[in-house]
């Protein structure tokens, strides 16, 4: 993928954004008869500053993910790429068109499923929405047709097309969701929350289906998630932002394995006959025979797993990266990356919950080096 | 460019639509209405399907909606056996107001059903989903649902005014253009209302009274009212336009009073736009939160 | 002792959550100076200013509405309440609360109706005085009788809501039992005094419950005589009684229903 992009780095960016600011104003509502007489006549308002100054390029057919926590601006940024918000200020062009000024001509060209929002007609079966959504693209028939055979052989859903919504599960309903949002061919599409409350085996189908359309239409992906698995199996890029910002803006590869050179290594034991040859290792965790370990990628591992094929006969053992949830959970709270990187902080380490409260002993504020541009080669 | 292969018919079409070629202007605007009227129609066609789904429940609210109107009816029939007329308005002339109200307000929630809706529908940032779609927000978030009882409303407006003027091919083609023509200027009103909303946050409660004093004003005789309710219900609760104008030209017809109504129809119906275009642009989505203090 | 607490509690809950909403308490007031407005221009236009029918005068019919339209705006939100819980489903969850769902329901009831009175009496009587002066014929030593029929309207009104709120145990379409129970009780006592309805009409109507919400309380105030107080009031109690007593009745089936259908 990596590759993909350095070839249409600059001549083919479909979205270029410049310092996009949105700045909501919103009454403020206070209790009592008395006041709220007072702000039906005089309402008060407070500012907020959702999105604050994001600067942005992606080049055609990526699969980007878009990350943050709740509140940090994810959707404000989104809208305002699809025209529903207009920016305070800043500049973007998406497809060549401001969406704020051509969100018309924008739309025939742009894709999007919102979370749970859908565009189906709930009591009626998906073809009807569907020849409803062609109209509203200005598709003509004949080409609607053919569009429809083939976005139904392409998500398997010609069972389903007949079916009441209604009657559908979620998984199916997701489905027919994301076949409306591409009937009209878009060259971008925007996914807010695509796998939420879907079970494993639907998330693993939707997940496919995303990576097949961005290969076979070349669509580009733009994807904001809360199920780190989803960037994991799907996205070649992260952007994370935070309070507005861009936090961090990397390859997933990079974000995965060049700012995280460390591995874990569960190890289970028959018996250990060589204590010594355990000292001075890093372990995380030990109970009895089994023990968790954080080893420095390449010459470490080596260095290590001799050790412990020295310390005892082993029954066990797994070699695993740390969990992505944990890295950008750390990212999240302004933890950064010199938290994971440092080794004094890694007495606790275990699970893959977000448990982000362990690096308590680390400065907040370092995130901010990674601020920019820093990861987004070939741009 | 890489995408060359999937210019579609869409695309294609779609960059003539943004050329600004003058003399192309008026073309793509006739060739736009038509597409926002063929627009109305599906969306008609599969509300109407939608509705189907519960046909008992349909057939149900819409016979509960006529006879709520026939109660008002019962009322009406009991004053005038005590009186011959009231301001001028015998019992029949009462039929014809309430004819025009009922199957005008019908005709209105028929097509445009979410007319009551849209303070809603901006706080939840429903918006978002029209937004996204490359049509007229303001055709297409309001036609895209119907309102079941209203069918009862129609009905029994036209089974009214064929009680009263019997089968009148030309009275009853007015009927159907004042129907329609009060159903958007009516329409128009109640969407200033909602769209206020854009400005202050949440108009329901206006929205609703407002509602409430148009169908109020269009359901009594016009000649009980003094002067300066009159001026208000000629300016800016227009019922006189939506109901009484029409009711004088059904039962006394003249071209300019027609050619009239059409204009000042429509130029409600252009200052409600402009007045939704411009709230629009201060649409913030769903993040129209009012913080408690 | 504490058990009553705990439902004052309620009450008082019932009425601080009405409170908050000021817009829709001003709306409401609009609506009601708007309908009364409407009914007075209409009465002027029908007795071009001086006559009488039946017995009203213009200015008698217009505190007559405001008086109906009272008891009718004053009312709770308890069919609503309990449709929506038992549609739901949330009624299984506050079964075993440890609180009666039918006490609860109607110390809401009473707080919602609380608010409701205390603002739709100043706007009425305001509007009232506004548009037509004081009441004709006032007997002022005839509102204690007033104030019970009134009491027991709402009363009625509140149960009958209730009862046809419950009937969703068995059916999901009874929202069409409530409306046409709302337009009888408009039509036969709200927008005109039964004297005014075709005598057949009105001997049916005295026998029927409806025209015991609106019209019993709003004739007393308009032409208070002890004879009709003595013929109306019992019977507004004793259909008070019949519809708490159903309420009660079908509530415990319903519960029983729920319980063998596992909610």
């Amino acid at each position: 993928m990596t590759t993909l992009r350095d070839g249409e780095a600059g001549n083919n960016t479909v979205i270029v954004a410049r310092d996009l600011r949105k700045v909501f104003r919103t009454k403020i509502k206070k209790e009592g008869f008395t006041q709220s007489v007072k702000s039906l006549v005089k309402p008060e308002y407070r500012e907020i500053e959702a999105v604050h100054g994001i600067s942005l390029e992606v080049p055609r057919g990526e699969l980007i993910a878009f990350l943050g926590p709740n509140g940090a601006g994810k959707s404000t940024t989104i809208k305002m790429l699809t025209g529903i918000l207009n920016a305070t200020s800043g500049s973007m062009l998406v497809l060549g068109l401001d969406p704020g000024k051509q969100r018309k001509s924008l739309s025939f060209r742009i894709g999007s499923v919102f979370g749970q929002k859908s565009q189906l007609w709930f009591h009626l079966p998906p073809m009807d929405s569907f020849r409803l959504l062609g109209a509203i693209y200005e598709m003509d028939s004949k080409l609607l047709d053919k569009r429809i055979d083939e976005i139904v052989e392409l998500f398997e859903i010609g069972e389903l097309m007949d079916i009441p919504v209604r009657k559908l599960s979620l998984g199916q309903r997701m489905r027919c969701e994301f076949a409306a949002s591409i009937l009209h061919k878009p060259e971008i599409i925007f996914l807010d929350e695509p796998t939420i409350g879907l079970d494993v085996l639907v998330k693993q189908k939707i997940r496919e289906l995303i990576t097949r359309l961005n290969k076979e239409e070349k669509t580009t992906i733009f994807l904001t998630s809360h199920d780190i698995g989803d960037v994991e199996h799907l996205c070649s890029r992260a952007v994370i932002i935070n309070h507005g910002k861009i936090v961090m803006d990397s390859s997933v590869k990079a974000l995965k394995y060049g700012y995280l050179k460390k591995k874990v290594i569960d190890v289970k034991f028959a018996a250990i006959s060589n204590h010594t040859m355990l000292e001075g290792l890093n372990i995380l965790k030990r109970k009895g025979l089994s023990m968790k370990l954080e080893v420095d990628e390449g010459d470490g591992i080596q260095e290590v797993m001799l050790r412990l094929m020295q310390a005892g006969s082993i029954v066990d053992v797994t070699i695993s990266d740390i969990p992505m949830e944990k890295i950008i959970g750390d990212i999240y709270t302004d933890k950064g990356l010199e938290g994971i990187n440092s080794n004094t902080h890694t007495d606790s380490y275990a699970g893959t919950d977000m448990d982000t409260d362990r690096y308590t002993d680390t400065d907040t504020g370092t995130g901010s080096t990674t601020a920019g541009n820093s990861g987004g080669e070939g741009e | 460019m890489l995408m060359g292969d999937k210019k579609s018919g869409i695309q294609a079409k779609e960059k003539t639509g943004t050329r600004k070629d003058g003399d192309k202007g008026g073309r793509r605007l006739a060739l736009s209405f038509l597409q926002h009227l063929r627009l109305i129609c599906l969306y008609f066609k599969y509300n109407l399907l939608s509705a189907m789904e519960y046909r008992v429940s349909f057939i149900l609210q819409a016979l509960g909606m006529a006879l709520n109107n026939a109660f008002f009816l019962f009322f009406w029939w009991v004053i005038f056996q005590k009186v011959s007329s009231i301001g001028g308005y015998g019992f029949k002339d009462v039929m014809v107001i309430w004819a025009l109200s009922s199957s005008t307000y019908g005709f209105l929630h028929i097509l445009f059903g979410n007319v009551r809706e849209l303070p809603r529908i901006i706080m939840n940032g429903e918006l978002d989903t029209y937004l996204l779609q490359p049509k007229n927000v303001y055709v297409n978030v309001y036609c895209s649902r119907m309102i079941v009882s209203a069918w009862g409303d129609l009905v029994y407006g036209f089974v009214l005014i064929l009680l009263v003027y019997g089968f009148a091919p030309l009275k009853l083609l007015l009927f159907i253009l004042f129907t329609a023509a009060g159903g958007l200027l009516a329409g128009a009103i109640m969407s200033v209302a909602d769209t206020l909303t854009f400005y202050i946050g949440n108009s329901s409660g206006i929205s609703r009274l407002v509602t409430e004093f148009l169908i109020n004003f269009s359901i009594y005789p016009d000649s009980i009212y003094r002067q300066s309710v009159k001026v208000i219900m000629y300016t800016l609760l227009p019922t006189g336009f939506i109901v009484f104008l029409p009711f004088r030209l059904l039962s006394a017809f003249n071209w300019y009073g027609l050619l009239g109504l059409l204009a000042i129809d429509a130029v409600y119906i252009g200052i409600s736009y402009l007045f939704f275009k411009r709230g629009l642009e201060r649409y913030e989505s769903g993040n129209l939160i009012t913080t408690k203090l | 002792m504490r058990k009553l607490r705990k439902y004052l509690l309620v009450v008082k809950t019932g009425i601080n959550s009405n409170l908050i909403y000021t817009a829709d308490f001003l709306a409401g007031a609009l609506f009601f100076a708007l309908v009364i407005f409407i009914f007075m221009q209409l009465w002027e236009a029908i007795f071009f200013n001086d006559g009488s029918m039946e017995g009203y005068t213009v200015n008698r019919l217009v505190w007559y509405y405001i008086a109906a339209e009272m008891v009718i705006l004053s009312k709770s939100d308890v069919f609503r309440s309990m449709n929506e819980e038992i549609k739901s489903g949330n009624i299984a969850y506050k079964l075993n609360k440890p609180y009666s769902f039918v006490l609860y329901q109607f110390s809401e009831g009473m707080g919602q109706i609380a608010v409701r009175l205390m603002t739709n009496l100043p706007v009425g009587l305001l509007l009232g005085f506004l548009y037509v002066g004081k009441l004709e014929g006032l007997n002022i030593s005839a509102l204690p009788a007033v104030v019970i029929s009134t009491m027991f309207g709402i009363l009625l009104n509140f149960f009958m809501d209730a009862f046809i709120g419950m009937t969703s145990f068995w059916t999901e379409d009874n929202s069409a039992f409530y409306w046409i129970v709302q337009k009888l009780s408009f039509m036969l006592g709200l927008f005109l005094p039964l004297e005014f309805l075709p005598k057949i009409i009105r001997e049916i109507a005295l026998y029927l419950p409806f025209s015991y919400i609106a019209y019993a309380p709003a004739r007393l105030l308009t032409s208070f005589s002890m004879e009709e107080f003595l013929s109306m009031v019992p019977i507004q109690i004793l259909y008070t009684v019949l519809f708490a007593a159903l309420s009660a009745l079908i509530y415990s089936r319903g519960v029983r229903k729920l319980n063998v259908n596992g909610g």
